[in-house]
């Protein structure tokens, strides 16, 4: 048997490299425990784009979705939220509405309203990276706060409904 | 006393781990027996630690704690058992024991000729064990007992206790963990150098063991997704399911790529590649499970420790067999010698395809996780990414799937394959006219693709078949049989959810059905509202379901069990909700779905494996 050569090569290091950026990607995320906070957003100051209904504030809009992990996370906080007396308006995101009747049957439905965004029209007005998402409109209809992925806790969401 | 010598038999395993590592990667050939026989130690010390827990699982010790968290007297021996593995603990010692047992398995297999090969790749299983079971020592000890006995334990989430549920883990591990044989044999060819048709055909029943587990074990989990879960669907896209998905494409590409090594010595470093990426795929869903990084429907207890450990092996692991390609692939020389149209280049499309999904799915799957890092918050993508990414590259791949097979060998000649494929493209297009009437263009779409590949499957056979052609016939059916069960069940699902009273009479599709109400029943560890719900026509009722929720006292949890009425074209699915105290005291929720063609998605399963096991059997007779 041959000794196989051995040099190093550009191509072959790639695979190695990927594997690399990966892992520390994995890393930073155990490191670093989500914190949530609320985001900047242009929207934040302006009125609350068309979601096909009128939102008189204050009032939380939150993007859900049956098929959402995080969602399933924040979903008995904002039940809380709801007999704490605070107007949830719920936007199914990308869903349908035989699966939001289930799994609010399931789960429970923390909303006074529920508005389906069948094709992510609304979210792409809103600029929704993805579910869940919640923004806080005032009495006027004007956008407060925004809140990117779920409510860690019960103060968490009582804290965001407050207006600023 | 008996769980105590468990706990001194997974030190003694680890001590031995140690030993297999060290002579499997010295230099020395008298380790050859060493190597050995430390891997068949280990595998006996691995077995009896794993028995001393299923032990103390079965006669309810409760000073064990892991016992205590998740038994309890009153569960059915099965679930007892069961319960051995429904936790992380228990789960991580069977990953192991199925580590130690390939470990064996290497140890004793005829097939390996190469006694270098052989040891290398028992020391590259035995670096393995070492992390796996210092991981269970040292942060996931299951034997650890508690000062205080308590008197009955807290019981194994019921969800968990389903028969489903008890093949489901065991299963999934021995394909996730078989694929760590192949990885040791690719990261020991590398080290060799050899790379051949000779290789390819050692690891070629691993790969097929591996491959076939990791099939069931996800069609298991799928079944018992659909009918335990509850909530109407065979596949959710979550975290954990992707998990598994991951190593099973990687695998299924590794499968396809070993064939064009074993035939015709080509695509050596690839097929290397794709072993080391497939177990890498099994220890990165092993992480995203037990570290939380993800949020996941799947609930297991979370310790950002483990998750760290784990992270480190997978680090160390992937990182070696990557640096190995880095350094040793390029002495790997391949002969390139075959047209644009054979059997290589179909093979070799069907590879870019399956990796072409493993990084759409990878990439949806760690998107939350790079939506943090660049501090934004932890989100979801979900469904609808998936089926929009994933599917316009799987049909493309039913395609080549249905042509791939009458392709010679180095070159297609003249075309031989051309009335075939005339044939396959007829009938496809009488499907599609019959089809067209239900003007859903995605739905045609699908179903044509898998129509498409099941003619071609068909066409293939023949009187005489070899178990290699019958696998093919019957993996390739398989799918596309598969697929009409995903298309009809997720396209034309039919749902309907109302709040029923005794004798409410309501329809749904084609059936007709009547509430008779609710009434308690006692199980062995719970008390179930069992509903009475007939079916009727003209002539009467001719069908009861009983749709149950059930209440476990010990856990404080309820579970869903829907009753299904499973017909060859369709299936009635039908869950009992809450009781609806604002209609009325005798008012229920009930949900009813019908799934088209759900049947078409099980048997395509059961398809699927039996083509994995001729594999396996054709692979051990070429051993002989």
């Amino acid at each position: 048997m041959t000794a196989p050569k051995t040099r190093l090569s550009f191509w072959r290091i790639i695979p190695l490299a990927v594997f690399i950026v990966l892992a520390g990607m994995l890393l930073y995320r155990i490191e670093n425990p989500r914190v949530t906070g609320s985001v900047d957003s242009p929207l934040i100051g302006r009125p609350l784009p068309d979601i096909g209904m009128a939102v008189k504030g204050p009032a939380i809009v939150n993007f859900f979705a049956s098929w959402c992990a995080p969602c399933k996370v924040e979903h008995p906080y904002l039940l809380i939220a709801k007999s704490r007396g605070i107007k949830i308006v719920g936007v199914a995101y990308k869903d349908k509405q035989t699966n939001i009747a289930a799994y609010l049957q399931r789960g429970g439905n923390p909303y006074v309203n529920v508005i389906y965004d069948d094709d992510g029209k609304k979210a792409i007005d809103l600029g929704i990276t993805g579910v869940p998402e919640s923004f806080l409109v005032d009495e006027k209809g004007i956008v407060r706060r925004r809140l990117q992925g779920p409510f860690a806790s019960v103060p968490d969401i009582l804290q965001f409904a407050v207006l600023p | 006393m008996i769980v105590e010598l468990a706990h001194y038999a997974l030190v003694l395993a680890l001590i031995a781990a140690c030993v297999q590592m060290f002579f499997g990667l010295n230099n020395d050939p008298a380790g050859d027996v060493v190597t050995n026989r430390a891997a068949l130690a280990l595998f006996g010390l691995v077995g009896a630690s794993f028995l001393g827990l299923m032990y103390a699982h079965v006669t309810s010790d409760f000073s064990v704690i892991n016992v205590f968290l998740n038994s309890h007297t009153d569960k059915p021996l099965l679930y007892k058992i069961a319960g051995v593995w429904g936790n992380h603990e228990g789960s991580m010692l069977l990953w192991i024991l199925m580590l130690c047992v390939f470990g064996g398995i290497i140890a004793t297999a005829p097939q390996i000729g190469d006694h270098l090969l052989r040891r290398r790749a028992l020391g590259m299983q035995g670096f393995l064990s070492v992390g796996f079971i210092a991981f269970a020592l040292f942060t996931s000890n299951p034997f650890l007992r508690s000062a205080i006995v308590p008197d009955n334990g807290q019981s194994l989430n019921p969800v968990l206790q389903d028969p489903g549920l008890a093949l489901h883990p065991p299963t999934l591990y021995l394909g996730y963990v078989g694929f760590s044989s192949v990885f040791s044999l690719a990261a020991a060819a590398l080290v060799t150098g050899n790379v051949d048709a000779a290789w390819a055909r050692v690891v070629k029943p691993f790969v097929a063991l591996a491959w076939l587990t990791l099939s069931a074990g996800i069609a298991l989990g799928s079944h018992w997704a659909y009918y335990e879960l509850g909530w109407g669907g065979f596949w959710y896209w979550d975290p954990v399911e992707n998990a598994s998905l991951l190593p099973w494409l990687t695998g299924t590409a590794l499968l396809h790529s070993l064939l064009v090594l074993e035939t015709r010595g080509a695509l050596k470093r690839w097929t290397i590649l794709l072993a080391v990426i497939t177990f890498c795929m099994s220890l990165l869903g092993t992480f995203l499970v037990r570290s939380g990084v993800l949020t996941s429907v799947h609930a297991f207890a979370v310790d950002p420790a483990r998750g760290v450990f784990i992270l480190a092996l997978l680090t160390i692991y992937g990182g070696t067999a990557f640096g190995l390609y880095a350094w040793r692939a390029p002495a790997l020389k391949t002969l390139r010698l075959f047209t644009p149209v054979s059997r290589e280049s179909s093979l070799i499309a069907n590879n870019l395809l399956l990796i072409t999904i493993t990084a759409t799915v990878l990439t949806g799957t760690l998107y939350p996780l790079i939506i943090d890092i660049f501090g934004l918050a932890q989100l979801s993508v979900g469904a609808p990414y998936f089926n929009a990414t994933v599917i316009p590259v799987a049909l493309p791949m039913l395609v080549f799937m249905g042509v791939g097979p009458f392709l010679p060998w180095k070159r297609a000649g003249r075309w031989t394959f051309k009335i075939q494929l005339l044939r396959i493209a007829g009938i496809t297009l009488l499907a599609v006219m019959v089809l067209v009437f239900t003007r859903h263009t995605a739905g045609i779409a699908g179903l044509a693709a898998a129509i498409w590949l099941m003619a071609a499957s068909a066409l293939q056979i023949r009187a005489k078949m070899s178990l290699k052609q019958t696998a093919l016939v019957l993996g390739h059916f398989g799918l596309g049989l598969a697929v009409i069960g995903m298309v009809g069940a997720s396209l034309w699902k039919i749902e309907d959810i109302r709040v029923v009273k005794p004798g409410d009479i309501f329809e749904i599709g084609r059936y007709t059905l009547r509430f008779d109400g609710v009434r308690q029943v006692e199980g062995p560890n719970y008390t179930a509202a069992e509903s009475s719900i007939a079916l009727i026509n003209s002539a009467g009722p001719y069908d009861t379901l009983h749709p149950q929720r059930r209440w476990y006292p010990d856990s404080e949890v309820d579970t869903t069990e829907a009753a299904i009425r499973l017909r060859p074209l369709n299936d009635l699915y039908v869950a009992l909700g809450t009781q609806d105290q604002k209609s009325g005291p005798q008012s229920w929720v009930v949900r009813t779905t019908i799934h088209p063609f759900i049947a078409a998605l099980w048997a395509g399963f059961a398809l699927i494996v039996l083509a994995g096991i001729l594999m396996l059997a054709r692979s051990f007779r070429e051993a002989r």
